[in-house]
């Protein structure tokens, strides 16, 4: 109470001196603002943004603090038990329905300025609110869509990139009988976004995630279908050796490297490959369809922590980051489709047809679901995938045990 | 068998460990010398198409490296300092002298060491918030002496156990007091044993992770594996490049102090009895 | 450790001498000990009263103590399979890991112990593995070992071997078996140390008493040195052990505890349920029944070795 006190004396007599000489640093709110990595230049990118917002709002200091991805969720979880949570912290948008259930996070609705909603895309903001809040902005949004290898489609005798599954089969058979180190057609096994990766499929098959009755729709008959369709292509030995281990890093890097065919990816995949994957020309395409024309959108989300004493403060600089020129840059460095409305009309996104791809699925986009225990619903899925492409138990088996894992985590939650 | 043909056959039975070894230390620095775009080829080679130094010169110029090299040094020198200051006199008391409660302690100290720190770590960070000692290295010298001190408790215990007490005993009766006889007599017979117990926690805290990760959060006060983690954590490609020079350069300065006390690590443990 | 006590004769004899020079008493002995002592409960006594505290109370995702929950937590981490599986699997690791690193360190001790030229060198090559992190090792093994890219495949390709893109990774045993090699690996350097130790601490003499003798080095192996060398071997045991079970880097790094779970261990499943799906209650059981299973391995062992140090005494 006594440093509140102190505190507040100073912020008075510093008005005063403010008055005086502008850009004094004795008033100065600290807001501590933690993002995460998407590149070694994310970090960099933001404390570029906090310098040009700090010398222009003499009365706020923004730090940034960036960490892994992988990190993320251990170094919030201590930081909230401890108190020493940021005013501001990045986070995957589905950890956010968790964080904001325990009371971690700070509903913004009230303190955004009037109008700021507005200039979002409403699907990507609208993915930001649960129950009657916004907990969140959708600092990075991305679609996936189909890259593929022109040469490799070309030496296939493959003349344009597969519309449907039927034709990704046949496309992925002739590109694979290529020769000795090259894979028809990628399927991702392990790790972040496994699951994702099977969404391209349940979801231009016709499935969904959470079925009509309020239930897992993991197990439904399009989802096995779904299911089956990448199982053909394993069996097939189309896709890269051992499903199971691979990564998206490690099908975005054999891709890269000219071993690939096809792989699904999102829009950052055009920085890694304008780097690391110079001679190999590619096109992007939708995302095969069976019966639904369908794309995997994820949002990654900002969000104000309740404990923080400066949300006034915080918010403002959240709205200095999604001004459009800040975002435009943003988008531009780390490859991702535009959340704001002003930014969607860019040539960068419109002209380039590797980022308009992912803007015209934008339409289609299906999310994944808000619950606050998704990931475990998640992992539940991503075991079982692992033992479908493995061979170890069929389709229909697996996914029955996974959906069966979700309904329960559903019904506890209740 | 002459020597040199003992030291044929003891080169050539180690060889294939030896291989495994130094495989992975190959690989680091086939790659740490490659470019970006030559990570991913469609034709792998062991040879970087030139002989490329810039990783390294990245790592340090660009990336602060050497600053996160000096606060590992730091940190692991303060955090062995530390160790041994409360573990020799333990150490001490406990071979030398009759402790009520001995057994209990020594139990005490074995269970520390049963609870790995990752499970601790909440506990451990929301302590050291409260008492506002986040983003300090001392914070993690701390943290580390307390967790590494057991062993060097353990390993002082049973070198200090075998220097004959005659030896202090007759500089007692030289009219020496027993401090003197411990400073002038006794540690010096121990060093060895002290040099020994001085590398394991110098390598443990020079390789800790989730602690310095933990309490560490400005990136001016990174560790080098933390430094090393933060390449391998961006979400969208790994900078294999800079991981393998990183790696590669950390473990040179423990390499060469294994080179330089290898007089010491079998002297030291000539004395034996690690209890 | 008891059973090693009997290589220090010494003491009781010193011990008997020492309480007639009239030395400091017991409260001495305590002012030397404290700062041990008050570091260590300092540091690490509140992190485990709230392991303890978590594991019996409900706790939110962000580590807010709610209500007494009783034994409802163990109750649940009992009741996942995962755990059950994860629990077998860690007694795989560790035996495995524990015991290949003393049937490859044992032999590399006694070779780097014989004189020979350049044994400065291979002593240090020996070590290296120690001078690179968990972690780091983790990493970089992975990018070994990675079918496409790796330069193991590389290297057994152009050894004309049928690895050409092996995915050594995918399959649960393989990626398992690679990870038990690669702690085993890491094992060693620590493990040499210590029993380098203890066999430049047995005397020369006695191996030219056994070769007057006429014994042969296997037979003098058998009843000189492996005798000698036990008590060490106890201790990298010990402590193996310790450290085997809680080493979360390797398998975390390079499988995440797949595919399908059948990487898992205690430690990653606990990090898994702390710090992926926010339940840290069930995280904070699950370490309490690893601290058990530890505890219990330790005094069936100090048991042992008592009761065959009492053996031995007869």
């Amino acid at each position: 109470m006594g440093k509140k006190f102190l505190a507040a004396l100073i912020v008075g007599t510093a008005t005063a001196a403010a008055s005086l000489h502008s850009g004094s640093a004795w008033a100065k709110e600290t807001v501590r603002v933690r993002v995460a990595e998407y590149s070694t230049k994310t970090g960099p990118f933001f404390q570029g943004l906090a310098e040009k917002f700090n010398s222009a709002n003499p009365d706020i200091e923004v730090k940034i603090e960036h960490l892994p991805w992988p990190e993320m969720q251990q170094q919030l979880v201590s930081d909230i038990s401890a108190g020493t949570a940021p005013d501001v912290s990045h986070m995957a948008t589905r950890w956010m329905a968790g964080f904001a259930k325990d009371g971690a996070l700070a509903p913004i609705e009230g303190l955004m300025s009037p109008g700021f909603a507005d200039t979002f895309v409403p699907t990507y903001l609208d993915l930001q609110k649960q129950g009657d809040h916004t907990w969140g902005l959708p600092i990075a949004a991305s679609a996936r869509g189909l890259f593929y290898n022109k040469k490799l489609l070309e030496q296939a005798g493959v003349a344009n990139p597969p519309a449907t599954w039927d034709e990704a089969f046949e496309a992925a058979k002739k590109i694979d009988a290529l020769g000795e180190g090259v894979y028809g057609i990628g399927v991702q096994g392990r790790d972040l976004d496994t699951e994702g990766y099977w969404f391209y499929s349940l979801w231009t098959h016709g499935g969904s995630i959470l079925g009509p009755d309020g239930k897992s729709g993991f197990a439904s008959p399009e989802a096995v279908t779904a299911t089956n369709n990448y199982l053909r292509m394993i069996k097939a030995n189309v896709t890269q050796p051992g499903v199971t281990g691979s990564s998206r890093e490690d099908l975005q890097n054999l891709f890269a490297a000219g071993k690939m065919g096809m792989v699904l990816s999102g829009p950052w995949f055009n920085a890694q490959l304008a780097e690391q994957g110079k001679d190999v020309e590619y096109g992007i395409s939708r995302i095969p369809v069976a019966t639904t024309e369908a794309t995997y959108g994820v949002t990654d989300t900002i969000a104000v922590l309740e404990s923080s004493k400066v949300k006034p403060q915080a918010m403002k600089f959240l709205e200095f980051i999604f001004n459009k020129e800040n975002r435009l840059e943003f988008g531009k460095l780390e490859g991702f489709v535009p959340v704001l409305k002003a930014e969607s009309t860019e040539p960068f996104f419109t002209e380039n047809p590797n980022m308009s791809v992912f803007l015209e699925m934008g339409s289609v986009a299906k999310f994944a679901p808000l619950f606050p225990r998704w990931e475990e619903m998640a992992d539940g899925l991503k075991t079982e995938l692992s033992r479908i492409y493995a061979g170890e138990v069929s389709a229909e088996e697996g996914l029955k045990q996974a959906a069966a894992k979700m309904d329960a985590i559903l019904a506890e939650e209740e | 068998m002459t020597k040199a043909k003992k030291s044929l056959v003891c080169w050539a039975l180690l060889s294939p460990f030896l291989l495994v070894v130094l495989f992975p230390y190959a690989t680091m620095l086939s790659t740490s010398l490659k470019q970006k775009d030559e990570i991913f080829t469609f034709h792998r080679t062991w040879l970087p198409r030139e002989l490329y130094l810039g990783n390294f010169a990245e790592l340090i110029f660009e990336k602060g490296f050497g600053r996160a090299l000096a606060n590992s040094l730091a940190i692991s020198v303060g955090a062995t300092v530390l160790s041994l200051a409360v573990a020799i006199p333990a150490a001490y008391a406990l071979t030398r002298m009759r402790v009520p409660g001995k057994g209990a302690l020594t139990n005490y100290l074995l269970i520390t060491q049963m609870i790995s720190p990752i499970v601790l770590i909440v506990g451990l960070f929301r302590m050291f918030a409260y008492f506002g000692l986040v983003n300090s290295l001392l914070s993690v010298i701390i943290a580390h002496s307390a967790f590494f001190m057991a062993f060097a408790v353990w390993m002082l215990q049973s070198y200090f156990a075998t220097i004959p007490k005659d030896l202090e005993e007759a500089a007692w009766i030289d009219g020496a007091g027993r401090f003197s006889a411990f400073i002038r007599v006794f540690l010096p017979l121990c060093l060895p044993g002290i040099v020994v117990t001085a590398i394991f926690t110098f390598v443990n805290s020079w390789n800790e992770y989730a602690m310095s990760l933990t309490l560490l959060r400005q990136v001016t006060q990174q560790t080098a594996p933390v430094q090393i983690a933060f390449l391998t954590g961006t979400l969208y490609q790994i900078e294999w490049h800079l991981i393998m020079a990183a790696t590669l350069l950390a473990s040179v300065p423990v390499a060469i102090v294994f080179a330089s006390i290898q007089r010491y690590l079998i002297g030291g443990m000539a004395l034996g009895g690690v209890k | 450790m008891p059973g090693i006590e009997k290589t220090a004769p010494r003491r009781a004899l010193s011990a008997g001498r020492s309480s007639k020079m009239g030395l400091p008493g017991p409260a001495f002995a305590l002012i030397l000990i404290a700062p041990c002592l008050l570091l260590s409960v300092a540091v690490i006594g509140y992190p485990i009263f709230d392991v303890i505290r978590m594991s019996l109370f409900d706790v939110s995702r962000t580590g807010v103590v709610r209500e007494f929950s009783g034994l409802a937590n163990f109750a649940k981490a009992f009741a996942d399979p995962v755990f059950l599986q994860a629990a077998r699997q860690t007694v795989i690791w560790t035996v495995c890991v524990v015991a290949g690193t003393l049937l490859v360190s044992v032999p590399i001790a006694l070779i780097l112990n014989e004189d020979f030229y350049g044994r400065t060198i291979a002593r240090t090559i020996v070590l290296l593995p120690w001078a690179i992190s968990l972690a780091m090792t983790a990493v970089v093994w992975r990018y070994v070992v990675n079918g496409d890219f790796g330069t193991l495949n590389m290297t057994l390709a152009a050894l004309g071997l049928p690895f050409e893109n092996y995915p050594w990774l995918a399959d649960a045993r393989m990626a398992f078996l690679i990870e038990i090699l690669i702690g085993i690996l890491v094992s060693v350097p620590f493990t040499v140390t210590i029993l380098l130790g203890g066999l430049t601490s047995i005397p020369e003499s006695l191996y030219e008493a056994s070769a007057i003798d006429g014994a042969a080095s296997t037979r003098s192996f058998y009843y000189i040195t492996l005798p000698l060398l036990w008590p060490f071997m106890q201790i990298a045991l010990v402590l193996n052990v310790i450290y085997v079970f809680n080493s979360f880097p390797i398998i975390w790094i390079m499988t995440n505890g797949g595919p399908a779970n059948r990487t898992d261990i205690l430690i990653t499943y606990v990090y898994k349920q702390a710090f992926a799906f926010g339940k840290l209650g069930n995280a904070a059981a699950g370490s309490m029944v690893m601290f058990a299973i530890l505890l219990v391995f330790a005094i069936v062992y100090l048991f042992l070795t008592r009761a065959q140090g009492a053996k031995n005494d007869d």
